[in-house]
């Protein structure tokens, strides 16, 4: 059987490549999995967990606001870090990674990521007495000073599927969740408070951003400057997930002069 | 198993060729001389049909493309050895010496004699066909990339559909250059010719034309001037070597810069290419961090 029986062209790319391809963007690009607030991303000493990233590459860490304590308008807040240090991706039928038995077995079609994540709040160094609290009419803001974060560390499951959209006038692959499992975080409330939470982020914000346009990708393979691509319809998946592999599958029409 | 595949089938392989070939064109122009007679050409010409047949044994053919001569214009220059006719005296009488003398006349005392050119352009189409393999090269850069070559097995070159027309038009115009090259003394033009044996055998003896000056000028134009193994180097390289059907930079820049960071790149450990009768395979291997 041929990869192109049922398309002109045909892409894809193994579990081993995505993993792959997620250790390049965490050395390249380590800002998308490291965020901190200004304290934190300044003094390595306070993270979590040391972050290795490719000679030269700077900022390690992402700036963010500190967590503001309730009650003081946001003028007072606690130095943080949160840390994506280990991602890792499996297509059906699996075997990257063990799925947590509130997921079950992989589904047909479906993919799975695992992620180890930590992070860390920058608790009082000294007695809260002797800080001195700004009159809210300053508007001048004071972090807590810390010395060390108390940090932790969870492991974070997903399940999705993908599927092509139009996206812009473009066929575009998106991921979809499914599930999305924290394990050993009790009580249960707080467990799907923050799998809620976690949740809405990977909905939101990164499979948005790991969207990729087929005729992009279709045209990295094969420059071809006079052809109008399309998702084939020929398949009963497209993008399809099985054998550990993402598969793509794409016809094209001329649109210049003909051949 | 390949950390990333991908595959063309052959109508996106053939999409992929009409475009290198509709991107072709080439130009080029060369003069020669080889005893009395030279020959020189200018040429230039672009691609047209043609296609691509993959088969299974890792081999794809380039069938019936087109050389469309936008310009063929040749020309062919007769240099003829030079002699002298007359001088001689015809009527003699003692004492007196010569009365009557047969004039002089410098019969193709000019270099060259002839020159007849030829404008073919639009009149003539060659085919070429070839038979290649896939071929993937490293080139070490700066900037370092995977390259997907062609590589020819076997280049023929169907070479020129020289119409009749052609062949006869260039023999009359020889004929009547060499001719007029000689005085239209209608005694003396006579006597010139019973020497030479006829115009028509004198140009044919010169160019040792045989009886078939097609075949004669086909040979000039691909044997002595080299005009057809240029053109099969041209297109041969252009289309198979010199050209990569696909080039892979390493690393591979997969999200491109930003304010604060460079570029996201890959390194592509390895790239391989095969063909079978229905698509052409590229596979790539990502390297380690």
């Amino acid at each position: 059987m041929a990869y192109t029986d049922h398309s002109d062209i045909y892409g894809a790319v193994h579990e081993k490549g995505i993993n792959l391809f997620v250790q390049h963007l965490q050395r390249q690009r380590p800002s998308m999995f490291n965020y901190g607030s200004p304290n934190v991303v300044a003094n390595p000493d306070l993270w979590c967990v040391p972050i290795e990233a490719a000679p030269g590459v700077t900022p390690l860490m992402a700036t963010e606001q500190p967590i503001p304590i309730l009650g003081t308008n946001g003028l007072v807040g606690m130095d943080f870090c949160a840390q994506l240090v280990k991602l890792e991706v499996d297509l059906h039928p699996g075997g990257v990674f063990a799925q947590p038995p509130e997921l079950g077995e992989l589904d047909e079609q479906a993919f799975a990521v695992h992620a180890h994540f930590c992070a860390g709040l920058g608790c009082p160094t000294q007695k809260l007495e002797g800080i001195d609290l700004p009159d809210p009419k300053d508007r001048n803001e004071v972090v807590i000073p810390t010395r060390r974060l108390e940090c932790f560390c969870l492991e974070l499951f997903v399940e999705g599927r993908v599927a092509v959209e139009e996206v812009g006038g473009e066929s575009t692959i998106q991921g979809h969740l499914e599930g999305l499992e924290i394990v050993d975080i009790r009580p249960e409330g707080l467990e799907n408070s923050m799998e809620c939470y976690l949740a809405t982020l990977v909905e939101v914000v990164l499979l948005p951003q790991a969207a990729t346009s087929l005729p992009t990708i279709a045209l990295d393979i094969l420059d071809l400057a006079t052809i109008e691509l399309g998702a084939s319809t020929t398949v009963p998946h497209n993008p399809s997930i099985h054998d550990d592999q993402l598969h793509a599958y794409i016809d094209f029409t001329v649109t210049g002069p003909t051949p | 198993m390949n950390h990333i595949t991908a595959a063309a089938s052959g109508k996106a392989v053939n999409q992929l060729f009409s475009e290198i070939r509709d991107n072709f064109s080439f130009a080029a122009s060369d003069a020669d001389g080889w005893g009395p007679f030279g020959a020189y050409y200018g040429v230039d010409f672009h691609l047209e049909n043609g296609s691509v047949v993959l088969y299974d044994d890792n081999t794809v053919q380039i069938k019936e493309l087109d050389i469309k001569w936008d310009t063929l214009q040749f020309g062919v220059t007769l240099d003829i050895p030079g002699f002298k006719v007359g001088g001689w005296c015809i009527l003699w009488l003692p004492i007196i010496g010569c009365v009557l003398e047969f004039p002089e006349i410098n019969i193709f005392g000019d270099d060259p004699d002839v020159d007849i050119g030829l404008d073919l352009s639009g009149l003539i189409t060659s085919e070429i066909s070839a038979r290649a393999r896939p071929n993937i090269e490293y080139e070490v850069g700066p900037p370092a990339r995977w390259q997907l070559y062609l590589e020819p097995i076997t280049v023929d070159l169907d070479v020129f559909d020289i119409p009749d027309i052609i062949g006869d038009l260039l023999e009359d115009a020889l004929v009547d250059a060499v001719g007029a090259l000689i005085p239209d003394i209608p005694i003396i033009k006579d006597l010139i010719l019973a020497i030479l044996g006829g115009l028509v055998d004198l140009v044919r003896d010169i160019l040792d034309l045989g009886d078939d000056i097609e075949e004669w000028l086909s040979d000039v134009l691909g044997v002595s001037l080299g005009l057809f193994d240029l053109i099969l180097t041209a297109v041969a390289q252009h289309l198979l070597e010199d050209l990569p059907l696909y080039e892979l930079d390493d690393p591979f820049e997969l999200l491109g810069a930003t304010a604060s960071y460079g570029p996201v790149k890959l390194p592509i450990a390895d790239l391989t290419a095969k063909v079978d009768s229905k698509e052409l395979v590229l596979a790539a291997e990502i390297g380690a961090p």
